[in-house]
């Protein structure tokens, strides 16, 4: 037994002092990508201001963190300038444009969250079914997906729109099924390397059901790159929105969908310019912490960009020093 | 089992958000739209503050120069047959017409007419095109006389060098009328089935006239549509191509030749110098036209990049229909550019109105006591706010006109004072009581189709909060066009519907379409016997004394007003703009019944451009 | 590797017939019928009831048959009403309902137009998103690699409609300047037209850019995570050659699939900027015929498109079959 070296109890080691994954995730986020933390709390900040808009669904209306409803007019304050009444001024039909952007906030809040949801919900089945079951099913599957691709985005939310009529929800339905079947193509190739390994054909050996391995088995197993679609796709999902209501299509007045506004803001751009100002902010703002926070996350947990050392090891977190016995 | 704690932790966040998701669109659902005021800003004023146009020029015109202009919509139909006369744009410019709009009575001459409005149609005010002149010896027949040594405009095209500037025909002209009254899918035959199947064109080559007649009943569809809405053109052409959809195919008498068209892109003319009209008036008198050498017509669909372009002279002249105080503020309210521009304003004479079913016996609306409450509920003058102002409030049957229509018009003030207790809502009272007179003391509900953009949803929206006060509960339906011009055309809204209709143009008022008949325009389905008298007597005047059947459509509008069959709505201001480089225009829309071709006319300083703006 | 090539191509038939018939019923299904539009537009003052008039549209657009037939006429299997054919098979692709112009010309003259705008935006994407990219790959984590990403973010997250409209709005006020709103075609002034391209494209593309610097970095970040590139770091190569010589050329494979997905851009447009530059083109044609429920052309310029991005898909699986063998076998 040399001098100078600590013994270190393997077992401990092994067993390690290892939180629960998300914790463990969170922490790695805060410690280790700043950029990301700010994402998330962007993140978070949206989604506060979304869900305490007003406190109607609680059924308080009453207290609310927007100053006015986003439709409350002022007669003779129209395209007034940001003032001690109205922080962010007010639009061209007389209403408060801070009340308007909070607003906004839940309807981007709802769209992205609505969206995503009905999107990982549409990758996973799809994904799934086709990679796993593969064969004549995956062939047929993937057609239809191949046909679904082939039309441009804006011609399945204008039709399907034009079919439902405009609305938030119509909005969210569209959005999540068109994300919904061009990002199962991800998954499907998530699960087919997934299938790949020995352990799912050893599952399939002890005669496990279809069903079972798929939900127990693989579906663990592509978490990663289902929670980094589900993030990004958030933040998709609040831009395109915006530019289809931008485009007339989307969310009808007198909702306020932070593209619509800047449509309207457009025609007093020169004399108002603050009133495209804000939504454009919060547009970019929003989007820019999503993004920043799905990019970290992937980071973190794409398996893929695990391993490696040295330089390219991805964390800052370097090999603990061995303390050389030292004389 | 930490893996199962972070499977449930995203599952429950998963859940939560659908929750939130599906509980959302109510939350957001909730409209309190309510008006306030605030202490110390007040209502903004109505004055409409526009530096006059210039009076006529007393400068000799120069030639020269590219005049610019910009359309909000591709440019659809070269064949009036094909597509209505309204979009052909182009045919202004190459076609002409048997009759059209007198210049030398506009502000350039005599100053009777204004020519601002695009549905002017009085034949009185008329001179010649590609007829010198013209008779009517009876209702029922009219003869055109018609020009000599005019010649159609060569170019290097195909169809040009087929008819290769030869002279214009009398068989021409009867070629063309017939064949707008006998092509199948034609305007005419969809439009006008009564006119096109019962009208009979002769022509006589010795007398160089041509002779319409038509049966008495389509007299006034006659006298209305075809000495200035028909377009002549070469039968060769349209015996070797079809018809003359294919621009290239551009042949005509007009005082422009088309040259090039990009489709949502621009279009081209170039001066068409064998072109046989002369200035009529002015310094300028006997002038061979155009003076321009050529034009373009930009097509730009976006209006704040039409009125960027404006604002630094990449177009000459501002003037369509979207041209309102929303869309211009800007430059209206910049004193440093209004000093260098002209503008005149108007009041567009198809303006929009709530009509409802007054035809329906269960309807609430078929009583006249319903009717005029909801009006007196509205607050109809907080709606001219939306335009800052600049709106009129009585637009409806008929819109504050220009000086040709002045007979028309009812002024405000000159109505009874009943009536002008209608538009100086709310008095919720005064509602209340009528609408318990009527037998609805707690008032019904309604449902409202509407166009969805931003103004019809706010004005809605307005209405709705009005009508609210009075027990009246309006539900606001938003629809696409699409989906809302189909209810508008197929006209089978509801007992209890409200519906966004527009009303036919000034130029139509002896047809008093707005008021009665079966067309989309009666959206209020009325059915009135004065009404009934009023057009039997306005028949006997038609095309033979325009004084008399304006004066009988001004005294039955109180009448009508009183009825309240429509509710209408605020018009704005419209306006035209242009540089100070366009001479010899005075804010013209039309010279007579569509017809865009007034370009001809005017002529461009070239140095003042260059001054102005340095190219 | 021939019957590879040979099913994937009858696959792309299937999809083909597929879309169509997609194409054809999904555009029927939105309310709002076009015989009633037209009947607005042609109504125009006239008397008659309206009816009358819905019938006599009806009848002269040829929808009055059932929407199979509408369907075989469209492909050009059974003569249209006058007897003549004209559709798929034709090569015409239909005669659109409002204008009776030929499809394809429409289509035709607008291609280029999606075309140019498409290779600038790519062009612009690619030479913003590579060096970002690679840089933020190489030097993971460090403040190089979070202002580089920021800015690819920010890219995307700035409205580019929002940017595009302020190009037109300020510059007239300040300078008294706008881009240009007449189109001029390439082969007639070839400096106008690049002028009028330039600003829409680089916009166009740099909101691009923010997706493909994602792929690009972390493409990167996969391949230096490999075993050779620890082994050529460990041979002591300096860091250029490490990354040029055998980083970077491992990863420029997956890049064909980047630019493989950016394509659908080169022939759909973007609706946005063609809108706000006044541009002619593709997108604005899908958006235009779609308000005016023109069946015939909104049919055509899906197919146009479907096969245009089924056959850039094709070429991309083949570049990469022949790139990488394994997949040949599956």
């Amino acid at each position: 037994m040399a001098e100078g070296i600590k013994e270190v109890d393997l077992g401990t080691l092994a067993k390690g002092k290892r939180l629960p994954f998300l914790v463990d995730v969170l922490v790695r986020l805060v410690r280790e990508k700043p950029l990301g933390t700010v994402g998330a709390v962007i993140v978070l900040l949206l989604l506060l201001v979304g869900i305490f808009a007003d406190l109607s669904w609680l059924g308080l209306p009453n207290i609310s963190l927007a100053p006015y409803g986003y439709n409350d007019v002022w007669v003779g304050a129209k395209t007034a300038p940001p003032s001690a009444q109205f922080w962010m001024g007010t639009d061209n039909v007389g209403r408060d444009e801070l009340s308007r952007i909070i607003y906004g906030a839940r309807i981007s809040m709802f769209v992205g969250l609505g969206v995503s949801t009905i999107g990982i919900i549409l990758n996973v089945i799809i994904g799934l079914v086709s990679g796993f079951v593969g064969g004549k099913t995956d062939l047929i599957i993937q057609r239809f997906v191949d046909a679904w691709m082939c039309f441009p985005g804006i011609f399945i939310i204008l039709t399907i729109m034009g079919i439902l009529g405009p609305g938030v929800l119509q909005m969210i339905i569209v959005l999540g099924v068109l994300y919904g079947i061009t990002g199962s193509r991800t998954i499907r190739s998530a699960v087919i390397s997934v299938k790949q390994n020995v352990y799912i054909e050893a599952v399939r050996s002890i005669g496990c059901p279809v069903w079972r391995i798929m939900l127990r088995h693989i579906l663990p197993n592509i978490m990663a790159p289902l929670i980094i679609i589900f993030t990004v796709s958030i933040g998709g999902a609040i831009l395109v929105e915006s530019q289809i209501s931008f485009l007339g299509y989307g969310i009808p007045p007198p909702f306020p969908s932070w593209g619509g506004m800047i449509s309207q803001a457009r025609l007093d751009m020169l004399s108002a310019p603050w009133l495209a100002l804000w939504p454009g902010l919060a547009l970019a703002f929003v989007v820019y912490g999503i993004n920043m926070f799905g990019d970290a996350l992937r980071d973190l947990l794409d398996p893929r960009l695990r391993g490696g050392l040295g330089r390219y090891s991805g964390t800052k977190k370097k090999m603990p020093k061995q303390k050389a016995a030292k004389k | 089992m930490k893996k199962k704690i972070g499977w449930l932790l995203f599952s429950l966040l998963l859940i939560t958000a659908m929750v939130l998701t599906s509980c959302g669109p109510q939350i957001v659902t909730t409209t309190k739209g309510e008006t306030k005021t605030i202490k110390g800003i007040t209502t903004i004023g109505q004055t409409v503050n526009i530096t006059p146009p210039p009076p006529p020029e007393s400068v000799k015109p120069q030639y020269g120069g590219t005049y610019r202009v910009a359309l909000a919509t591709d440019i659809l139909y070269f064949d009036d047959t094909v597509g209505t006369n309204v979009y052909c744009v182009s045919l202004g410019y190459t076609q002409e017409e048997l009759l059209m709009g007198d210049w030398a009575k506009g502000i350039a001459g005599t100053g009777e007419a204004e020519w601002m409005l695009v549905g002017t149609n009085r034949l009185d005010q008329k001179t010649g095109s590609l007829a010198e002149s013209w008779e009517i010896p009876q209702q029922g027949t009219i003869i055109f006389h018609i020009r000599k040594g005019v010649h159609w405009a060569k170019s290097n095209s195909d169809a040009g060098l087929l008819v290769n500037g030869r002279e214009v025909t009398v068989d021409d002209v009867v070629f063309s009328l017939n064949r707008a009254f006998t092509t199948k899918g034609g305007y005419f035959m969809t439009s006008y089935p009564g006119l096109a199947k019962g009208a009979v064109v002769t022509g006589d080559s010795t007398a160089w006239t041509v002779k319409v007649e038509c049966p008495v009943s389509e007299w006034v569809n006659c006298i209305n549509l075809v000495p200035d809405f028909l377009y002549i053109v070469p039968p060769e052409v349209v015996n070797k191509y079809g018809n003359m959809q294919d621009w290239k195919n551009s042949v005509g008498t007009g005082p422009f030749i088309l040259t090039n068209f990009v489709s949502n892109g621009t279009a081209s003319y170039i001066r068409n110098p064998n072109y046989w009209g002369t200035n009529p008036v002015g310094p300028g008198k006997g002038d061979q036209l155009p003076y321009v050498d050529a034009v373009q017509q930009l097509i730009i669909p976006d209006a704040s990049t039409r009125v960027s372009a404006f604002r630094i002279g990449k177009i000459d002249l501002m003037g369509d229909t979207t041209v309102n105080r929303i869309l211009v503020g800007d430059i209206l309210d910049d004193a440093t550019l209004m000093s260098k521009l002209n503008v005149k304003s108007y009041i567009y004479d198809s303006c929009y109105t709530l009509a409802m079913r007054t035809d329906k016996a269960e309807s609430p609306f078929s009583k006249k006591d319903v009717r005029q409450a909801i009006m007196l509920a509205l607050n109809l003058n907080a709606i001219k706010n939306y335009y800052k102002g600049y709106a009129e409030l009585v637009v409806w049957p008929i819109a504050p006109p220009p000086k040709e229509y002045a007979g028309l018009y009812v002024p405000f003030e000159e109505l009874p004072a009943n009536v002008q207790a209608l538009y100086k809502g709310p008095n919720v009272e005064a509602a209340k009581a009528l609408l318990t007179k009527a037998g609805y003391p707690t008032g019904f509900d309604v449902n409202l189709i509407t166009y969805n953009t931003p103004v019809f949803m706010d004005i809605s929206s307005s209405f709705q909060a009005d009508l609210a006060k009075v027990g009246i509960k309006l539900t606001i339906d938003g629809k696409d066009n699409a989906t809302w011009t189909g209810r508008y055309i197929s006209r089978n809204y509801g007992a209890n519907e409200f519906l966004w209709t527009s009303n036919a143009g000034i130029g139509t008022y002896t047809r008093m379409i707005n008021f009665r008949g079966t067309s989309t325009y009666n959206g209020s389905y009325i059915n009135d016997p004065v009404v009934e008298t009023a057009y039997t007597e306005m028949m006997q005047y038609v095309g033979i004394d325009e004084a008399k059947c304006q004066q009988i459509e001004h005294d039955l509008i109180p009448y009508l007003l009183e009825q309240a069959y429509v509710i209408p709505v605020p018009a704005a201001y419209l306006y035209k703009l242009w540089w100070p480089w366009v001479k010899n225009y005075n804010g013209e829309g039309s010279l007579g019944y569509y017809n865009v071709g007034y370009q001809k006319y005017f002529w461009l300083d070239l140095d003042l451009r260059k001054e102005m703006i340095g190219h | 590797m021939q019957a590879y090539i040979i099913r994937r191509f009858m696959l792309i038939f299937i999809t083909l017939f597929l879309v169509t018939i997609i194409a054809f019923l999904s555009v029927r299904f939105i309310p709002g019928s076009l015989i009633d539009l037209m009947v607005a537009d042609r109504y125009r003052e006239s008397t008659i009831s309206s009816e009358e008039m819905l019938a006599s549209v009806k009848e002269q657009l040829g929808l009055d048959v059932p929407v199979w037939e509408q369907y075989v006429r469209w492909l050009g299997a059974w003569p249209q009403k006058d007897g003549s054919f004209s559709g798929v098979l034709e090569g015409d692709l239909g005669k659109s309902l409002w204008t009776a112009r030929i499809t394809r010309d429409e289509i035709l003259q607008r291609v280029p137009i999606s075309l140019e705008l498409g290779i600038i935006a790519i062009i612009t994407a690619l030479l913003v998103a590579f060096p970002i990219g690679i840089y933020s790959a190489i030097r993971q984590d460090t403040m190089g690699d979070y202002l580089g990403r920021s800015f690819a973010i920010l890219c995307i997250a700035v409205p580019g409609f929002w940017l595009a409209t302020m190009t037109y709005i300020y510059p007239a006020k300040w300078f008294n300047w706008t881009p240009a709103v007449i189109y001029y075609p390439i082969t007639e002034n070839f400096w106008a037209n690049l002028g009028q391209f330039i600003i829409p494209g680089v916009l166009m593309g740099m909101a691009m850019s923010g997706t493909t610097m994602r792929m690009t970095r972390t493409m990167m970040l996969e391949v230096l995570r490999q075993d050779y590139i620890r082994t050529a770091w460990s041979k002591g190569l300096r860091e250029r050659v490490v990354v040029v010589k055998h980083a970077l050329k491992n990863a420029l494979i997956p890049i064909v699939t980047i630019i493989g997905l950016q394509l659908p851009v080169l022939i759909g447009g973007s609706v946005i900027m063609e809108q706000i530059f006044v541009l002619p083109g593709m997108g604005r044609l899908m958006l235009d015929a779609l308000s005016a429920r023109d069946y015939p052309v909104v049919s055509g310029v899906n197919l146009v498109m479907a096969t245009v991005i089924l056959l850039a898909n094709f070429l991309v699986d083949m570049t990469y079959a022949w790139l990488d063998p394994r997949i040949r076998y599956r």
